[in-house]
This record gives structure tokens, C-alpha cells and sequence, in this order.
């Protein structure tokens, strides 16, 4: 796995304003950097990521046919009680997965190490499905790659055939994302595109807008009963808010199914370790407030106390409140607000570091298998919103 | 190959290229205006004094019959602002059942340039919270104020009775904004 320089588009900002990618720069900061490119083998891709994710998607099924199991498991993964019994029936039903995204420190030798589990709001979609898919094409067209460069990147077939798999043919399909985000937007509008592909047709109403019919059935900003809904909004918010009450009574099917409040906490990490103990692509995990008499701690104890460890809450997002205990030394997250929640400790496990770019592989899983990848580099440890999104490629070499 | 073959390139966010089914575009909407008094009305010359009275009575009587009715003055002072309800005393409810005062009415313009009609008799508008004035239904919003505008041909649909009807509670009020708090008070992107 390598960081190779690469020649930046010189018209980048107009290919990515006419594709209405305007957070290209965030902040005043690059977010899309195309300066410079990962390079991986194919054995690399197909070996250490695809395989893997794969397997670790399957592993997570495991984990959360467990996890509906036990009121206790539930508890501790922040599952409302009143909700329980929705979550816990979305699993036995078979509700089927759309889309997910793990978050894998690797750096091109030893295993994959997944850091956590994004399977239920995973956003930088159409980064990585539409954009550094046509980033390929131009430098190839270019002649700045060669002619048989890859890339590990059939994320939007992949949801093409996945909606039409798990969606009935002409079905009004919306979509709904919190207003005035345009990140979350890109996302969910390539998902449409998609689901356009699939046959489907596509609603786009804001979160905020959906109300509830007197029948009780969830409804879009044209009042229009909502029968099949993606939302890019976590279910461990939409459980505890008003309309959390009328979610099985609407009818309305939820994509993402309910049973993934499961997988969308880091909860999951410990239930994954004392499940699949030693796994080589699992880092040892634990509940902070659960680890005297448990033998699988026992025997991660001295290994955690080599390695340092990072506690993070079960819900947060963008690297907040998360912290590195290395050495006798603390490393605090710059953003915070969920110190409030329950948390885990995970060993910690160093991202690789190119040019002092510390870097995160982002493997995609749509249904149930790995289909492609995105990368995003960080100058700090803690991955955070200014992260910069990365283009790779698979060479030849 | 490990890349997805053939793939138009996709765009976001944009105005007239859109994976969404086009929301309203074929919408009719009809010349309308809007009036804080007769008064104000009859003073921009958009109609005549008869006229002007003629569509605030037809607002009063449309908002006796269809005004949102409330069955606690905080419900409705939620939905319309601090001090904006009184007590129905219409009959039956016995002082308990509160509305929002008339802030302004809505008058339909036809093409003939008209007023009035079958379908276009004119609308009460109540004050929001923020200070707008809206329709029964709150579907349709102004800025307070006079003038001339135009609006969805649906806003001119005749509004549900409410007079004699059970007023609506608090749980009912919520149609929407159910979803969405925990976004507005945490702020930014909820994805990760």
C-alpha cells in the first residue's frame, strides 16, 4: 500500500461544482485531495479488505442475532426498553441490510484491524462511489495512470442490484436526511440515483418535514403517505424522540431495518470480541464498566496495558469524545458532547502513517458483501470531520 | 476488474438534474393577496372597499367554522404565539376549548382579474409563533404585511370544519417535527 503523488485535475473545482460536490473544500481546507493517491495490489484488495469485510459483516449478523437475544445485550448498547421488542422484530422478520461502511486501520501488510462498524449512517457515498470512480477514469483518459488501472469500486452497481433485490419494481421510494446538510444530501441523492437505476421511484423529503397522517401513517412535506423510507439519520436518535411512538403502527418500512441499531453503536465491539476472541481482524474490546471476573479480560489485560487503549462512547460520531491512554498519557479528542454515554475500550492500534497522513480505510458493504473501498486521512490520530477523502487505485504492480 | 464498468457520472445537489421525482413543478398556483385590514387593502387599489370588506367577511365566517381549535390555551399559544388565543365562544365547550385570533385573510385572483368565485372565497390567516401568518393548515406562510402574491391553487381549498368538532391536544398538534430534534440541539452532520 503505498502514497503516490499524483497530479491534481487542474479543472478539480469546476468538474466538482458542475457535479454539485461543493464541500470539495470544507472549512476553508481541502476535503477532496486528489494531490496525491493510495496504490494497492489487487491481492491487497481482495486478501486483506474484501475478504475480510465480508467475513466481519457476517460476524456482525452473528453478533446482533445475540445481541436481540438478551434484554441485558440490549441495555447495554443503549437500546431504548420501550423499543426493544421493534428492534429485536425487525431481525426475526429478516428485514433486509442496504448499505454499511467499516472503518479499518490497515496498512498494506499485517491484518485488517476494523476500528468500528458505521452500518447505519454511513455518509461520504458519493465520494466514493461517483467521484474518485470518475477521478479513475479522467487520469486513465489522461494518461496519467496507466491504461489497466483499478480500483476497488462497484459500490453504485452494487446498490443498483441490492434495491432491486429488496425493493419491488415501481415502488415510491423516499428519502430523508436532516435539512440544509449538504454532505448527508450527497449521500442520500446517490443512493436516488441508484434506486432510479433500480426501477425505483425517488422522494426526497427533510427530516424534519415528515409528519404523521390522523391515521397515524408517516407522511412526506406533500402529504403523501411515506410507504418505504431510507433515512440517513441514526436510529438510536429516532427511538428517542416523539414519533419513535407511532414507528411500528405507520407501517412504513425503514431502510435501514431497525434491528441495525444493533450494529450503529460501538457496543457491538465488545459483544464481536468475547464472540469471536482472537480473530486477526477484531481489536480486543470491552465494556468499560464490566471487566472484573471476566476471563476474556483477563487475558487481554496485559496485552491492553502493552498496547494502550482508546475508551470511546457507544454513540458518537466524527472522533468526539474519544480517549487515547497510552503509556501512563492521555489523549483527549479536540470534539466532544457525548461524555454522557455508556463506553467501551478497544486496544489501540495505530493507523499507518504516509507523509504524516494517518489513514483509514473505509470498506463498503452493500447487502451483505464488501464492494468496494474509500479512504480518508487525518494529520491527527482521531479521524474527525476534517479528514480529507482520498482517491486510490489498484495497480498492476 | 474490480470497478463498476459503466457509470454516467452522478451529480448532487443540483437544481434541474435531480434523482428525485420533481416535487410540486407542475403545481398550479393562482395570483392571490394578502391582508392585514380592509383597510390596507382598500389602499393599495388591488381591489375595491366592497371587495376588501367582502373577502374579510367571507374570512370571518370561514374562521368561525374552520379556524384550529385547541383544547388548552398553552397548546395553542405554542402553535401561535404567546397571547394570539381566545376562548371559543362559540357554543359548546363551555370556555374551554381555545382558537387563534385573525391576523389577516387571503383573496384569490382570477384570471379574469376577479375576485372571488366558486373555490376562491377568501382565507383567515392565523399568526405563527414567529410572527408569519399562515393558513388553517399551516401548509401555506407569509411574511406579515399587505400585498400581492402567489400561492399553490390548493391553499384556496375550502379548510375541514372544527366548530363543533373535539379541539386537538397537544399529542395530535405534533404533525410534524416529530423526527429531528436530537439534529437541531447536537447540530452538523448526523452521519459519520
Amino acid at each position: 500500500m503505498k502514497r503516490i503523488a499524483t497530479q491534481a485535475r487542474p479543472d478539480l473545482v469546476q468538474k466538482a461544482e458542475e457535479a454539485g460536490f461543493t464541500f470539495h473544500t470544507m472549512h476553508g481546507e481541502p476535503y477532496w485531495d486528489e494531490t496525491s493517491a493510495y496504490a494497492f495490489t489487487l491481492e491487497q484488495i481482495e486478501t486483506d479488505l474484501e475478504d475480510p469485510a465480508t467475513e466481519l459483516h457476517d460476524m456482525c449478523r452473528q453478533a446482533v442475532e445475540q445481541v436481540v437475544g438478551s434484554e441485558e445485550l440490549m441495555r447495554r448498547l443503549g437500546i431504548p426498553a420501550e423499543h426493544m421488542d421493534l428492534v429485536a422484530n425487525s431481525w426475526a422478520a429478516g428485514e433486509p441490510e442496504l448499505y454499511g461502511r467499516f472503518d479499518l486501520a490497515y496498512d498494506g501488510a499485517g491484518p485488517a484491524k476494523l476500528l468500528e462498524y458505521n452500518a447505519d449512517t454511513p455518509t461520504s457515498l458519493f465520494e466514493a462511489a461517483a467521484f474518485q470512480w470518475s477521478w479513475l477514469e479522467d487520469l486513465i483518459a489522461r494518461g496519467q495512470l496507466p491504461e489497466d488501472s483499478d480500483q476497488f469500486n462497484s459500490i453504485h452497481e452494487s446498490l443498483v442490484a441490492r434495491l432491486a433485490e429488496i425493493v419491488a419494481p415501481g415502488t415510491d421510494m423516499h428519502f430523508t436526511s436532516v435539512a440544509d446538510n449538504a454532505e448527508d444530501y450527497g449521500t442520500v441523492e446517490t443512493l436516488a440515483w441508484a434506486a432510479k437505476d433500480a426501477g425505483l421511484i425517488a422522494h426526497y423529503t427533510p427530516l424534519e418535514q415528515i409528519g404523521l397522517t390522523e391515521e397515524g401513517q408517516f407522511a412526506d412535506n406533500e402529504s403523501r403517505v411515506i410507504g418505504t423510507l431510507f433515512k440517513l439519520y441514526p436510529w438510536e436518535d429516532l427511538l428517542r424522540e416523539d414519533f419513535a411512538a407511532h414507528i411500528v403502527s405507520s407501517g412504513t418500512r425503514f431502510i435501514e431495518p431497525a434491528w441495525k441499531a444493533v450494529l450503529s453503536n460501538k457496543g457491538i465491539l465488545p459483544v464481536l470480541w468475547h464472540m469471536f476472541e482472537g480473530h486477526p481482524n477484531l481489536l480486543p474490546a470491552f465494556f468499560t464498566g464490566d471487566k472484573d471476573g471476566d476471563p476474556v479480560w483477563e487475558r487481554a489485560r496485559a496485552g491492553l496495558e502493552a498496547s494502550g487503549w482508546v475508551e470511546k462512547p457507544i454513540f458518537s460520531r466524527e472522533g468526539a469524545s474519544i480517549s487515547i491512554h497510552q503509556g501512563g498519557r492521555v489523549e483527549h479528542s479536540t470534539h466532544q458532547g457525548y461524555e454522557a454515554h455508556p463506553r467501551i475500550l478497544q486496544a489501540y492500534h495505530a493507523l499507518p502513517v504516509f507523509e504524516g497522513n494517518h489513514a483509514v480505510v473505509g470498506a463498503w458493504i452493500v447487502g451483505q458483501t464488501c464492494c468496494g473501498i474509500g479512504l480518508r486521512e487525518d494529520n491527527s490520530r482521531i479521524t474527525q470531520d476534517l479528514s480529507r477523502f482520498k482517491p486510490h487505485f489498484i495497480s498492476s504492480q | 476488474m474490480k470497478k463498476s464498468t459503466a457509470l454516467r457520472p452522478l451529480t448532487i445537489g443540483l437544481l434541474g438534474i435531480s434523482a428525485f421525482a420533481l416535487a410540486g413543478c407542475k403545481e398550479e398556483t393562482v395570483e392571490a393577496t394578502v391582508w392585514q385590514s380592509p383597510a390596507a387593502c382598500a389602499a393599495s387599489g388591488e381591489a375595491t372597499a366592497a371587495e376588501c370588506e367582502k373577502g374579510l367577511a367571507e374570512a370571518q365566517a370561514a374562521h368561525e367554522q374552520t379556524a384550529p381549535r385547541y383544547d388548552a390555551k398553552a397548546v395553542c399559544e405554542e402553535q401561535h404565539g404567546a397571547g394570539n388565543c381566545v376562548t371559543d365562544n362559540s357554543g359548546g365547550g363551555g370556555g374551554s376549548i381555545f382558537m387563534p385570533i385573525l391576523m389577516g385573510y387571503m383573496m384569490g385572483k382570477l384570471m379574469s382579474g376577479g375576485l372571488g368565485g366558486a373555490g376562491a372565497a377568501a382565507k383567515p390567516l392565523y399568526p405563527t409563533p414567529g410572527g408569519q401568518m399562515a393558513t388553517a393548515d399551516g401548509s401555506t406562510r407569509f411574511n406579515a404585511g399587505n400585498g400581492k402574491t402567489t400561492v399553490p391553487s390548493k391553499s384556496f381549498a375550502p379548510s375541514p370544519t372544527t366548530a363543533g368538532k373535539a379541539p386537538m391536544s397537544a399529542a395530535q398538534v405534533r404533525s410534524t417535527g416529530g423526527f429531528g430534534g436530537r439534529a437541531a440541539t447536537s447540530g452538523g452532520s448526523t452521519g459519520g
